[in-house]
């Protein structure tokens, strides 16, 4: 049981191999063969194919929303076309998987919905199978290159979910952070003398976090003082006074001394009616209150100038 | 073994204050050792008060901190004072975290501090 600082998690992408993932998909050697000479009677036509997706596409509302301008629907249909040349190029290697990673982020960073992109892709291996069943090859080998196409736009289909995911994981994880920061702002409000009004409910993540900053921000100014204002906490019960309590005892074990302030009639109430001992806890109903002690014990004073 | 491969903490007087400054891995055997050398000392020099400084350790698990206590309320029987100077934040929120018994510590965050402290108590 050893006791260092917990250290805050974050978002991680999933770097699995090219190796790995076509294991994963089951794509052998063959398949992609079978993709590789697909593509050498699917290339040609493969402009018809993107043309006639976008037929496809047009029917859909996201159309006006992402491809309105007509430079930008080049741009996307160009990049589809390499797409797809890089596709039926029958590799899947390292760089094959980090394009399509990229891809998947700036998808999912332009809000496309994944039911479009997954409708998308589904329709284009559907053109492809059309195409394929058009060609002279026995039934059987036009099923085999379906399938091989199948497996490889399932999985890239896949690296792109997975860059969705990845996407709104790291939002959560940036709003968390900022909510962490905005619900413990501690302030110097004077060389050495911090505050930090609580607003809002506390709970034991919240009061947690509250300690760690609180400590961390006495480490950096060697603050004397700390005023922990609580007017703005709704409700006040055991376990919040007991965490309260606990984080002024602990800023004293860095040499500084607690004061809760804003305790209002109604909360020193429910504290004495909750059989709550606030033991050697300093504590003044107002913030002004607090301030003014503070001051007085730091050997401060604020004096009018008298004009 | 013994007295050979022995780790002790240096114990120094300074400001009529016998100052203890950790800065090695904390082990049963070094609290036992620490306790023998700094009552002693305690006793010899008549030392006014006593300073921990902890600045340099990193992990302190809650059997070293109950030690540390003790050794702490030793001290006190003995009449003197004792100031424990540069606590880790992280080491202070796992303790709390698990409700050790904090009450009635005097820290300080730096060893000027906790010479001020002393002279306070």
């Amino acid at each position: 049981m050893s006791l260092i600082g917990e250290s805050h998690n974050s978002v991680v992408v999933d770097h699995r191999s090219a190796i790995v993932l076509k294991d994963l998909y089951d794509i052998r050697p063959v398949d992609l063969n079978l993709i590789d000479k697909v593509g050498s009677f699917m290339l040609p036509q493969v402009d018809n194919i993107v043309d006639e997706w976008y037929d496809w596409l047009g029917q859909q509302a996201e159309f006006k929303q992402f491809f309105s301008n007509k430079k930008i629907l080049q741009h996307v249909q160009q990049k589809q076309l390499d797409y797809w040349q890089e596709f039926l190029a029958g590799e899947i290697g390292e760089e094959y998987v980090k394009v399509r990673r990229v891809t998947g982020e700036t998808h999912a960073r332009i809000g496309l919905s994944m039911t479009v992109f997954f409708a998308g892709m589904n329709i284009f291996d559907r053109l492809f199978s059309d195409s394929i069943q058009k060609q002279n090859f026995d039934e059987n080998e036009q099923m085999l290159m379906s399938d091989a196409i199948s497996k490889q736009v399932h999985l890239d289909t896949g690296i792109v979910c997975e860059m969705y995911n990845y996407v709104s994981n790291e939002l959560i994880a940036g709003q968390n952070k900022a909510l962490m920061e905005m619900s413990t702002p501690v302030t110097e409000i004077w060389a050495g003398i911090l505050l930090l009004p609580v607003v809002g409910i506390v709970d034991s993540k919240r009061s947690q976090d509250i300690m760690n900053a609180v400590l961390n921000e006495i480490g950096k100014t060697n603050a004397k003082e700390f005023i922990l204002d609580i007017s703005g906490v709704a409700v006040i019960d055991t376990a919040v006074a007991n965490y309260l309590i606990k984080i002024t005892k602990a800023t004293r074990l860095m040499g500084c001394e607690s004061t809760i302030s804003g305790l209002s009639p109604a909360n020193a109430q429910t504290i004495v009616n909750l059989g709550i001992d606030v033991g050697t806890v300093k504590t003044t109903s107002t913030m002004m209150d607090a301030i003014d002690k503070a001051f007085k014990r730091q050997n401060l004073k604020i004096i009018e100038i008298k004009s | 073994m013994g007295s050979f491969n022995r780790q002790s903490i240096p114990l120094q007087i300074s400001q009529n204050c016998i100052v203890a400054a950790i800065q090695i891995a904390l082990t049963s055997e070094v609290f036992e050792q620490l306790q023998q050398d700094l009552l002693a000392k305690l006793h010899q020099s008549e030392a006014r008060g006593i300073i921990i400084d902890v600045s340099g350790v990193e992990v302190m698990d809650f059997d070293d901190f109950n030690k540390l206590r003790s050794i702490i309320d030793m001290v006190k029987v003995m009449g003197a004072k004792t100031v424990i100077s540069g606590l880790q934040p992280g080491l202070i929120s796992a303790l709390v975290d698990l409700d050790a018994n904090i009450e009635g510590l005097d820290a300080t965050l730096n060893l000027d501090d906790a010479f001020v402290a002393i002279k306070k108590l």
